[in-house]
């Protein structure tokens, strides 16, 4: 097995708040491959942004505090970069796009001179080739008349224009990590389809390694080799794809994958998780999902669950994962 | 469930003009409603199904009144509402609901939330001050919410929540008639389950009819019982759930179907239609689908295709190929 290309290893970050410190994220630990496509899933606030931002470092300094743990990108600890060295990476090496295109891009710059700008910066390009190659990047992903789009402003695209334009801006120093937070989230459901697929292939094709944010699971089916269960800043489940969508240890996953609705099986009602998210501000000393939970005993009171197991992990009491035979389950291939 | 029309809607369109230039000289006209016609059963759900610029939204505003319609009628129970006189109108105004999108901003701030959902019973004259309390913690129960929230503020409830307090403003007038625009798009996963059920409630025990106005197809599968898909401002096909979900006959649907993701692990994501919805000011020339169908023919750039009954059952498609 090769070395993971992103270790986050008991990552723990804060924000402060009036009610005080907010724990968005607590002892948060994955592994990405080189190549690998790792889903981040979970509700509003569980922290799976927040994840993502303190990877590229654009978490705001006021306010954000890094309490433990550390990001290892190809070795390197990220959190201990100083911010030229992280400067460096940023866009280059690592590379995001965000769930609006259009606020994520400079409204009074063209399309040509946002494109250019990290090709003359991170790979040293004169002007005249970043422009040849950023028009050629336009082709690449999809976009027709790639000529006078470079000379068009945001406002001018679709929705679904500006996000082909944002990959084309994060692939343009080809990334060895490419983070999609929410991608498709604000288009329609047929771009969606157009907009994972060009990730797709842009990925295989570059070796690029892809952390995928959505609240979809049915968008981590598609697209995910591995998935990232998070709930209130922490991971409740993670494992390969296909073994945690089929076989979800955690009843917040289960909870999650009963209360969508099913193609062609209409069940009379849906599940629906009862309660709501709790406050990160005041959590409690012992397992967050307890209070919604329809398996929660005394026991679940009594600690926080550590996240158990080796391939497939859950932090549930009840997951049956403390046993060696789950330990076991081999690490399929990464889908192609 | 029976086959008497609640709501009939018969080639409505609503066009926007194009201001442009100094003076807001008219420049042509959007057509975000170009003839659209359905009926809705009593005590059905409704599905219409659309992207963003298809015109679904205008739909339902139109319906409603919010916008003056260009052409076409609406009947209500048969009467078509723009004979009715003020006074008729005012009084059907409750029967016919409005559900938002948007559970944060269609509540006022500083109003209590049993006084807003206790507000268009007054104003409609339909009880008296003092019966109002309890209607209000009726209502309040139906919708999942407890009576001690009563005296609360809206930010002190989560989306779900406040999008049931949406609905419980609209329930309390007793409606036979609700248009739910995207209700659900704003909320969170786990959330979203809590009103589908509802809505299913309110059908099957209430007799409540629906109109339900969403992108979401898997939840328009769930929910609906007939089912309109939208395109630039037309319908391009209509049938009963299982008809239009087992046999999508239209291009669009068919690519509307096949993007949805499922949770199958072994699928990937399927791109069947082209390019994005074009500019609604701008319609292609023949079928409006024609440049992002991928079995678009010669025909299908000049010809517009009719609606057209396939089968029996009320399914209709327009599409040359069909």
């Amino acid at each position: 097995m090769s070395q993971p290309l992103v270790r986050f290893n008991q990552l723990s970050l804060s924000f402060a708040s009036e009610q005080g410190r907010v724990r968005a994220v607590q002892d948060v630990s994955f592994d990405v491959m080189p190549g690998q496509t790792v889903g981040i899933v979970g509700e509003s606030g569980c922290g799976k942004s927040v994840t993502a931002m303190s990877l590229m470092g654009l978490l705001p300094p006021q306010a954000a505090r890094i309490d433990g743990g550390e990001i290892l990108f190809e070795g390197q600890n990220l959190l201990a970069l100083r911010p030229s060295r992280m400067a460096d990476l940023r866009g280059n090496q690592l590379a995001m796009i965000f769930q609006e295109p259009m606020s994520a891009l400079n409204p009074v710059l063209t399309i040509g001179e946002q494109l250019v700008e990290p090709l003359i910066r991170h790979l040293g390009d004169s002007p005249k080739a970043a422009w040849t190659k950023a028009t050629a990047l336009l082709s690449e992903v999809g976009l027709a008349r790639a000529d006078s789009l470079m000379n068009s402003y945001p406002h001018q695209l679709s929705g679904g224009m500006l996000q082909r334009v944002m990959i084309a801006m994060a692939l343009s120093c080809k990334p060895k990590l490419l983070i999609a937070d929410e991608p498709t989230t604000a288009l329609d459901v047929t771009v969606q389809a157009q907009i994972l697929t060009l990730l797709r292939e842009q990925a295989q094709r570059q070796q690029m390694a892809l952390m995928l944010i959505t609240h979809d699971l049915g968008v981590i089916a598609q697209m995910a080799d591995h998935v990232v269960v998070m709930y209130a800043g922490k991971i409740v489940e993670q494992g390969p794809t296909a073994d945690v969508l089929r076989n979800p240890l955690h009843p917040y996953t289960q909870g999650l994958i009963a209360s969508r609705p099913v193609p062609g099986e209409r069940r009379r009602r849906l599940y629906s998780i009862p309660g709501q998210v709790p406050d990160l501000a005041a959590l409690p000393p012992y397992c967050a999902f307890t209070e919604r939970c329809a398996r929660a005993t005394d026991r679940c009171r009594e600690g926080i669950p550590l996240l158990a197991g080796n391939t497939r992990q859950a932090a549930c009491f009840f997951s049956g994962l403390a046993q060696s035979e789950l330990t076991a389950v081999p690490q399929p291939e990464p889908q192609q | 469930m029976n086959n008497e029309y609640l709501v009939e809607v018969d080639g409505l369109k609503k066009h926007f003009p194009i201001q442009n230039g100094l003076f807001g000289q008219e420049t042509g006209q959007l057509r975000a409603v170009d003839g659209v016609s359905f009926k809705i059963r009593k005590g059905s759900i409704f599905g219409l199904v659309g992207e963003s610029g298809s015109g679904k939204t205008t739909v339902g505003r139109t319906l409603l009144g919010l916008y003056e319609k260009t052409a076409g009628s609406v009947k209500f129970r048969g009467d078509d509402l723009a004979q009715l006189k003020p006074k008729q109108l005012k009084a059907l105004r409750p029967k016919i609901q409005l559900v938002f999108q948007d559970p944060y901003s269609s509540l006022n701030p500083r109003m209590r939330i049993g006084d807003a959902i206790g507000e268009a019973m007054l104003e409609h004259k339909l009880c008296s001050p003092a019966e109002l309390y309890s209607k209000v913690v009726e209502v309040m129960k139906i919708c999942g919410l407890s009576a001690q929230h009563y005296n609360r503020f809206p930010h002190e409830f989560s989306g779900g929540q406040r999008q049931r307090i949406g609905i419980a403003r609209a329930l309390i007038l007793q409606p036979d008639f609700i248009i739910a625009d995207e209700p659900i798009s704003a909320l969170d996963v786990s959330i979203q389950a809590q009103i589908i059920n509802l809505f299913s409630d309110l059908r099957d025990d209430h007799g409540v009819t629906f109109l339900f106005i969403s992108h979401d197809l898997g939840v328009v599968e769930h929910l609906c019982d007939d089912v309109a898909v939208m395109y630039l401002g037309q319908i391009v096909e209509t049938a009963d759930r299982d008809t239009l979900f087992r046999q999508p006959l239209h291009p669009y649907t068919q690519a509307l179907l096949a993007a949805v993701p499922t949770l199958d692990p072994d699928s990937g994501p399927v791109a069947m239609a082209k390019g994005e919805i074009p500019d609604p000011s701008q319609p292609p020339t023949g079928c409006r689908f024609n440049t992002r169908c991928p079995l678009a023919t010669e025909r299908c750039r000049v010809d517009v295709p009719a609606l057209r009954e396939i089968g029996d059952a009320g399914h209709r498609v327009s599409c040359h190929l069909v």
